[in-house]
């Protein structure tokens, strides 16, 4: 049976994107690199000097360049910390509504 | 229009205490036991005037030279309609007030002119004088009504302010008028405590239906407009728990300046969150009232407003809720907008202006205008001809 | 100026004035400019990146019709009312509601045998032994009994195959059956089959009158692409098709039949052509199927990128096609696009078993097979007959219905479906347009979840979403047609 997707080629072009750790968590960086599992394979790690980075290499039929992958990356790493904040901030009404939602009263038939 | 309130004179000695109630009959041998609860109106279809009424009526009366010896009293012109089956009730000053017609296009029971809101185009402006009389009133003159009557309007101010004797008369009218649909004016706000939606339920009335204003889609607009904090939240929770109990709901909107604007955006607040109700009115304004003392900061010539009504009637139809205009000249809808309108303005208060003259929609379909509306109509009133 | 006892609207927006708290809401890129902001029913606003971050950064104003927006539309609140909280639970109830009814669609496999042999099709057999592949009237009772089990007041009963028509005697003995039942029961039932039409007689057409029974057929295009996808001895696939349905909608009605297209890499420069098969015969819908990955993918562990960006030119193409007739005054509908359009302008839940959270495999389709085995999806049984039985629920002659739905496989399966708990689906606007597809993840990647970045079925439907809201966005006609659709 088939497994996952095999890569054609894994050495392509790479780039390297800094990121302060103070500002955007291992978490963050994860799951904006995550998006860009089909174009690139995506390495995180503490540089020497202790910040964070992303190494991603691309695949050789991505369609992008390694500077472009750079871009949107860190795009990515920016909404990524956004959508933190919105969930942080919202955990109270999220539960709030679900609440409601779940509650035993009476069913509006509509 | 019509007079339901006006003095009448004697036309022999008077005896009422405090008030009566009776029910305008013509037969001059209406049973003996039903005559103390009713009032004869003489147009001359007999020799002797009967005895026994509460009341006797006359138009013209001196003319006639004939009474019953007590309790005759001429009715003042602008009262000439009266006719069987309608209800007065009869202060011992003569005042008469004709509170239920047959032939009416529409029956209100005003049941009190005290409010929890203020609203800016109010046409009952709130008093907060102790009128519990009138409920009182009312509840006993139900059984004065047609059984055969089929609406009645429960209006006020905000009648669930009388609380007790607000269930009282709806359950009163379940009783004695099983056949008669209610509707009930109120905005609504009194029930974000379920239990008052509880205990309307709990009276199963058959055939119920309360018309409840909203005004935006955003709370603060609509607080403006009935001049209280909070009063957008607790309409919407007093929707939610009168639905819970199964009531049906009118939404009714009343377009002026400041509400044309968020029409669409209220449609679609209401097609997206409140799909469950069961109509939505869309008004003209009232030049009564509230609606007179700011007439210059809400009016709006209707002809300006079409294309957010139009938008917000589509919105609603796509929906599947029925939307009905009411009180709008049809000139001034557009054409695809008028199979949405209905005739409402009661007939009593029902008029048309110069500029109608000729129209083939007029006294038709076309429901006039408000009597108030002399202070102010649209500048684009046209005759509709067919042209053949 | 109002008069002197009234206050002004700038007293009661002043609590507006103390700031907002923001709602539950997920945004997503529509394109290079701008994004989709969504709550968590489906009501979205397009906005762009700078006014996405002040809304987050509370540097929003109020008394802006922006504000107001955002506020109506429940992506934020603030002093002056509350009431979106109850609101919003209210919303996701409705659009809960749905799943809540459990199974609707049962789907009956009522013989493998079948007179066509389509390259893509996995399962159908041509041979004339019926004992070997036609079900027989005792796992038929069976799987009816199992019918009425699901709690659901809509029960639509389907007939599959192989050819369905080629025992039409049995199909007869089901709807007895489930009528007979019914009368205890008292659902809203209803049936239907899918038939290639060449069986259909003049008995099969009056029993389809009496009972209600209504009919879907394959229609792939016009004959040259039709007869190469579905070939047929005899080279008349197409022919008898057309016939067939134009008899049916003259014997029974114009809705009482409905066609439905496979994809093939061939229908993807024709979807013009396609489309006007389709208006040529009357027809009001028109389903612009995805490519099936089952054969390709199943087989070779490859999705192809290149193939789903293909595909949804085809789909561009197509809908763009179909808006224009609409423009032009041929009323037909896309069905995947009235379906997405539902959930986003509506408050109900369409319920299709393919954009489902938690998925719909068991909860709201299921498959009787021939042979009494019982399936998850009509997928789940095509998996099986390339050798991957994870989907097969039991049979019915041995297992209880009580253990065939709660088989571990199954649980798992649903419960990694739930895509607010998704890696990568639970920040995506699109969440509640989209569902799960446990069977396609699981054949493509060997996961129930799968990575998203490499799912065709995640690229397709962003594909689909962006494409609709930037169509609402930007043309006033499209937007009217489609609002009109999904109502």
């Amino acid at each position: 049976m088939a497994g996952r997707r095999i890569p054609t080629c894994l050495v392509g072009e790479s780039v390297e994107v800094e990121f302060d750790e103070s500002v955007y968590s291992l978490d963050t960086i994860q799951r904006a690199s995550l998006k860009y599992s089909d174009l690139a394979s995506i390495a995180i790690c503490h540089s020497a000097s202790g910040s964070l980075f992303a190494k991603a290499t691309l695949f050789d039929d991505a369609g992008i360049s390694a500077d472009e992958l750079g871009k949107v990356l860190v795009n990515e790493v920016m909404d990524q910390a956004l959508r933190e904040r919105i969930a942080e901030q919202t955990s109270t009404e999220r539960n709030l509504i679900l609440s409601y939602t779940f509650s035993r009263s009476k069913l509006i038939s509509s | 229009m019509l007079d339901l309130h006006a003095r009448a004179s004697a036309l022999s000695p008077i005896n009422i205490q405090g008030k009566l109630l009776a029910k305008v009959t013509c037969n001059p041998n209406l049973p003996a036991p039903l005559r103390p609860t009713s009032a004869f109106l003489y147009e001359g279809q007999c020799q002797e005037i009967p005895t026994g009424f509460a009341v006797t009526l006359y138009r013209n009366g001196s003319v006639s030279q004939k009474t019953s010896g007590t309790n005759d009293i001429e009715l003042s012109a602008e009262q000439y309609f009266l006719s069987e089956g309608d209800v007065v009730r009869i202060n011992h000053d003569l005042k008469v007030s004709v509170i239920y017609r047959r032939n009416a296009s529409s029956n209100a029971l005003l049941v009190t002119e005290q409010c929890n809101s203020f609203c800016v185009m109010c046409s009952q402006p709130p008093k907060a004088h102790d009128d519990s009389y009138l409920i009182d009133d009312w509840i006993t003159a139900i059984p004065y009504i047609d059984e055969s009557c089929p609406e009645l309007t429960i209006t006020g101010g905000e009648p669930t302010l009388l609380k007790d004797k607000f269930f009282e008369l709806v359950n009163t009218m379940r009783a004695q008028l099983p056949a008669t649909a209610v509707h009930i004016l109120t905005n609504g706000r009194n029930f974000k405590d379920i239990e008052l939606a509880r205990r309307l339920a709990s009276i199963k009335h058959p055939d119920l239906m309360l018309g409840i204003p909203l005004y935006s889609d955003v709370a603060s607009i609509h607080d403006f407009v009935v001049q209280a904090d909070g009063a957008f939240d607790e309409t919407i929770d007093g929707i939610i728990n009168l639905k819970r109990y199964e009531q049906r709901i009118e939404l009714r909107v009343v377009i002026h300046a400041a509400t044309y604007e968020r029409l669409p955006r209220l449609a679609e607040f209401i097609a997206r969150n409140l799909q469950f109700i069961d109509q939505v009115s869309l008004m003209g304004l009232e030049l009564t009232g509230f609606a007179r003392a700011n007439l210059d900061a809400i009016w709006i010539d209707p002809t300006d407003y079409q294309d957010q009504l139009a938008e917000a009637v589509e919105i609603l139809v796509r929906a599947g809720m029925t939307p009905i205009i009411f009180n709008h000249q049809l000139c001034l809808l557009r054409p695809g907008l008028r199979k949405y309108a209905v005739k409402s303005i009661s007939d009593w208060k029902r008029e048309y202006m110069p500029e109608c003259e000729g129209c083939s929609e007029a006294h038709r379909d076309c429901g006039g205008f408000f009597s108030s509306a002399k202070h102010r109509y649209s500048k684009f009133i046209t005759p509709i001809r067919i042209v053949t | 100026m109002l008069s002197r006892k009234f206050k002004d609207l700038s007293h009661f927006r002043q609590t507006e004035e103390r700031g907002y708290r923001l709602l539950p809401l997920r945004f997503t890129a529509l394109d290079t400019e701008r994004y989709v902001v969504s709550n968590i029913v489906g009501e979205y606003l397009v906005l762009d990146r700078d006014v996405i971050a002040d809304l987050v950064e509370h540097r929003l104003a109020p008394g802006t019709s922006l504000y107001d927006d955002l506020k109506s539309k429940h992506f934020i609140y603030d002093e002056d009312s509350q009431a979106a909280l109850p609101l919003l639970g209210l919303k996701y109830r409705t659009k809960l509601t749905q799943a809540s009814h459990f199974t609707g669609l049962h789907i009956f496999v009522v013989t493998l045998r079948c007179d066509y042999s389509c390259p893509y099709c996995q399962v159908s057999r041509q041979t004339d032994d019926k004992i070997a592949f036609d079900m027989s009237q005792e796992t038929a009772d069976r799987a009816v009994d199992m019918v009425f089990l699901s709690p659901n007041p809509s029960i639509k009963i389907e007939f599959q195959g192989g050819e369905p028509l080629l025992n039409f005697p049995l199909i007869q003995y089901i709807v007895g059956r489930a009528e007979k039942l019914n009368e205890t029961f008292k659902r809203d039932l209803r049936f239907v089959i899918a038939t290639n039409l060449s069986f259909l007689t003049d008995e099969v057409i009056e029993f389809c009158a009496t009972h209600g029974v209504d009919l879907s057929t394959s229609l792939d295009g016009p004959a040259s692409l039709h007869n190469k996808n579905r070939p047929r001895p005899g080279k008349n696939g197409h022919q008898l098709v057309v016939e067939n349905i134009k008899r049916i909608q003259r014997r029974l009605g114009k809705h009482r039949v409905s066609a439905l297209m496979t994809t093939t890499l061939e229908s993807l420069s024709q979807v013009r052509e396609i489309i006007d098969e389709y208006v040529s015969l009357q027809l009001n819908e028109i389903f612009l199927r995805p490519l099936s990955p089952y054969g390709f993918a199943v087989r070779t562990g490859q999705i192809d990128r290149y193939d789903t960006d293909r595909w949804l030119g085809f789909f561009k193409d197509g809908l763009s096609y179909v808006l224009e007739l609409n423009k032009n005054g041929y009323p037909i509908r896309e069905v995947y696009s009235t379906i997405v359009l539902r959930k986003m302008l509506t408050p109900h839940e369409p319920g299709y078993v393919d954009l489902r959270s938690p998925a719909g495999i068991a909860i709201a389709a299921i498959v009787y097979n021939y042979d009494g085995d019982v399936y998850a999806s009509d997928e789940a049984r095509m998996l099986a007959e390339m050798g991957e039985h994870k989907f097969k629920l039991g049979n019915l002659h041995r297992d209880s219905y009580k253990a065939m739905l709660s088989n571990d496989d199954l649980m798992d399966a649903i419960e990694s479906s739930i895509t607010v708990s998704s890696p990568t689906c639970t920040d995506c606007a699109f969440l509640p347009y989209c569902g799960s597809d446990p069977v396609y993840h699981f054949a493509t990647q060997r996961d129930f979840v799968g990575n998203k970045a490499l799912s065709g079925y995640c690229r397709k439907n962003i594909g689909i979403f962006r494409h609709l809201i930037t169509l609402m966005e930007e043309d006033a006609s499209a937007r009217r047609t489609l609002q009109g659709w999904a109502f």
